[in-house]
């Protein structure tokens, strides 16, 4: 594993609104991602994972801290540059899967470079017949996403953040729309795109059967880091939520 | 852009461009004709010309008005969409660029449309007169190259129109393509910048309006003042819509009575003006479109008896106004009647979850779909009371500023009760075809849908 992280997140705090109205979502938080790692961050509704999220991922700018992305500080960026570093350096799995229904697969997986305005180049492009072959997505390159299943929209998705080798891929509760099964499959993916491709990855869940594909586990209630721990089996981990609930 | 929207926009083209070649076609033969008839051009062919051009005018910036508000309909339906792209790392400037160079595409092929359909029209109708004896043969070609200005401006003006309509792109959020947000409010949809060049927009235009109508006194060219006064103060009155047309859509909400049905319809003009706005201002334009050609036209026609009892050229003149006055109160009514269908449907498909809220509280299918009509309807009669209103001093001043120098004072406005009671007519009609089937689809939506996460 890498020395010096993909991401480090110090300090980090958002607040929404100003004076009595005002909520604290996030106090105070450190965040660290190397590459080849994948993360998960957990937490009860309100813990401020989805807010933690969205500030790794560039959709929101935090209100205290530094978050830096290869060692360049992200936190002062205006909308346009924030939109080229989601473009260049972030890729996206949602929960919703969120794929353009009018393009096929292949015209989804390719719509960062298509937003980009470049095509990929011979390299790339081997990359991404791979990454599809990997996938179980080659025989299905001009099918529309609404003529493929749940699992298989996830794949394409999963195909979508990775394909531009981003330096960071946020995943969203990736499985909160598939059943147990096919849920297993897209964890079983993502742990294998970290291993495989080196690819640094942090997914946000509450669902402890999918933490517990990742290598470290970090625990958000009400805004702070409440624990960390290393690669634990599904029931560890309920007991690690349960034992936040009482701790409350 | 979606199926619809795309297909209103080639609408839109083709119409605009398809009215303004078959009036500069009628009037190359009605020019021809007066010059065959009383030997000379005379001041009838040159007010025709005059006439033409400032129609054709009015057809352009028609089509691009009614173009702005699909757009920023179409924009507003697929703000998930933009959101996603803008998350992937599109810029807000490449979506908006995209879109306006869409339009140009369906403009151009939209003109070339209109350019055969209006030609076709005018031939056709040139025949048809020929041959009842209403027009004599002339030699007119039907090649003029005058033609072509709608074919070139209404692409242009489409392109530009889908630039100023997808300003909603700048407020779309890559966050709400991970969270629905609700649509923005008020305050982010229409600045203070807005307000000001409204007011700038409204009182200049009106100035012009009174200075054209002065010009008139002394020669037929005020009417080109005139029309420039007209455009300016009504592209004010458009961009000031978000500001009027709200408290006027709640005041006729009222009189559509207290059930709950009509008092949610009634709420939602409240509660989503930026909606309720855009979706009544392109009936506001097409009812003062009409309005305003029946009232110039009618003027027109009553003051030009009175100055010439019996001239030859004048029922020429009159036949050939007639005919383009009907053919642009069927397209506009057809164009005005796309963007409330659109609009409706949209609100519907939008809201889906809200109208699942409302079955399971309780609301039966009669319901939902009197809830509907009653939006509609909201929405019909306000803009028709706001277009008859500003039809009749539009039309009024361009009636007057193009004949106060003949008529030597002041032109009666002409209120052709007739078309008046067409368009009361075409409201109930447009209000009941336009809200049949986005009633039907509310009612059709199940309960279980306001659980549902999109």
């Amino acid at each position: 594993m890498d020395s010096t992280p993909v991401l480090s997140a110090t300090g980090v705090g958002k607040r929404y609104g100003a004076g009595d109205t005002a909520v604290v979502a996030l106090h105070d938080v450190a965040f660290e991602l190397h590459t080849g790692e994948f993360v998960a961050v957990m937490g009860p509704s309100g813990s401020g994972k989805s807010t933690l999220m969205h500030l790794i991922a560039g959709l929101d700018v935090p209100t205290s801290g530094r978050i830096l992305l290869d060692g360049r500080d992200i936190t002062g960026l205006g909308d346009a540059a924030l939109t080229e570093l989601r473009r260049d350096r972030i890729g996206f799995v949602f929960q919703a899967f969120n794929l353009v229904p009018t393009l096929d697969v292949i015209g989804n997986v390719l719509l960062p470079f298509e937003l980009r305005g470049v095509k990929p180049d011979a390299e790339q492009r081997a990359f991404i017949d791979r990454l599809l072959a990997d996938l179980g997505l080659a025989d299905r390159l001009r099918h529309r996403p609404g003529a493929l299943s749940g699992g298989q929209q996830q794949r394409v998705a999963i195909a979508r953040a990775l394909a531009g080798r981003p330096r960071v891929v946020v995943a969203d509760e990736p499985t909160g729309n598939l059943d147990s099964r096919t849920g297993r499959d897209v964890l079983g993916l993502l742990a294998d795109a970290a291993r495989r491709y080196g690819q640094a990855i942090v997914m946000v869940t509450h669902d402890p059967v999918a933490a517990s594909f990742a290598d470290r586990i970090v625990l958000l209630a009400d805004g702070r880091v409440a624990a960390e721990y290393g690669r634990s089996d599904p029931a560890e981990i309920a007991t690690f939520m349960l034992s936040l609930e009482d701790a409350r | 852009m979606t199926g619809r929207g795309r297909g209103a926009g080639l609408l839109v083209a083709a119409l605009s461009t398809g009215f303004g070649v078959a009036l500069l076609q009628l009037a190359g033969v009605l020019g021809a004709v007066t010059r065959q008839e009383t030997g000379n051009g005379g001041a009838a062919a040159a007010m025709l010309q005059v006439l033409a051009f400032v129609f054709v005018g009015l057809s352009v910036y028609c089509g691009a008005i009614v173009t702005t508000n699909t757009v920023a309909t179409v924009v507003a339906g697929r703000t998930r969409m933009i959101a996603l792209r803008r998350l992937l790392g599109g810029t807000a400037r490449a979506e908006r660029a995209a879109i306006a160079r869409e339009q140009l595409g369906i403009g151009a092929l939209g003109a070339l449309l209109g350019l055969v359909g209006g030609s076709a029209l005018a031939i056709v109708g040139y025949r048809i007169a020929v041959g009842t004896g209403t027009l004599p043969e002339s030699g007119y070609s039907f090649t003029d190259p005058t033609v072509l200005l709608p074919v070139v401006a209404v692409p242009l003006a489409g392109w530009a129109a889908a630039w100023a309509g997808s300003r909603r792109v700048l407020t779309v959020r890559p966050v709400q393509a991970v969270h629905d947000v609700g649509e923005p409010t008020d305050d982010e949809a229409g600045g203070r910048l807005r307000t000001v060049l409204a007011t700038v927009a409204v009182v200049g235009g009106t100035l012009l309006l009174v200075l054209g109508i002065l010009i008139g006194f002394l020669t037929p060219a005020g009417v080109i003042v005139a029309f420039l006064g007209g455009v300016v103060s009504f592209t004010g009155i458009v961009l000031a819509a978000h500001r009027v047309l709200p408290p006027a859509l709640a005041l006729v909400g009222r009189l559509a009575g207290r059930t709950p049905s009509a008092r949610i319809a009634a709420a939602n003009a409240l509660r989503y003006p930026v909606r309720s706005t855009r979706a009544t201002v392109g009936l506001v334009i097409g009812v003062t479109l009409i309005t305003t050609f029946a009232v110039a036209i009618t003027s027109f026609g009553a003051a030009l008896h009175h100055l010439l009892p019996g001239g030859s050229g004048l029922d020429v003149l009159l036949n050939g106004i007639t005919t383009v006055f009907s053919l642009l109160t069927a397209l506009s009514a057809v164009v005005a009647a796309v963007g409330l269908v659109s609009t409706l449907s949209l609100s519907v498909l939008q809201r889906t979850r809200e109208l699942g809220l409302l079955r399971a509280l309780g609301f039966g299918r009669r319901a939902m779909r009197a809830m509907v009509v009653v939006e509609g309807a909201q929405l019909v009669v306000t803009a028709t009371l706001l277009g008859l209103v500003l039809g009749v001093v539009y039309g009024w001043a361009g009636a007057q500023s193009l004949l106060g120098s003949m008529q030597k004072g002041l032109v009666a406005p002409a209120l052709p009760w007739p078309i008046v009671g067409a368009i009361v007519l075409g409201a109930v009609v447009l209000t009941l075809v336009a809200s049949l089937a986005p009633a039907a689809r509310a009612a059709r939506v199940a309960p279980v849908a306001a659980l549902a996460i999109e």
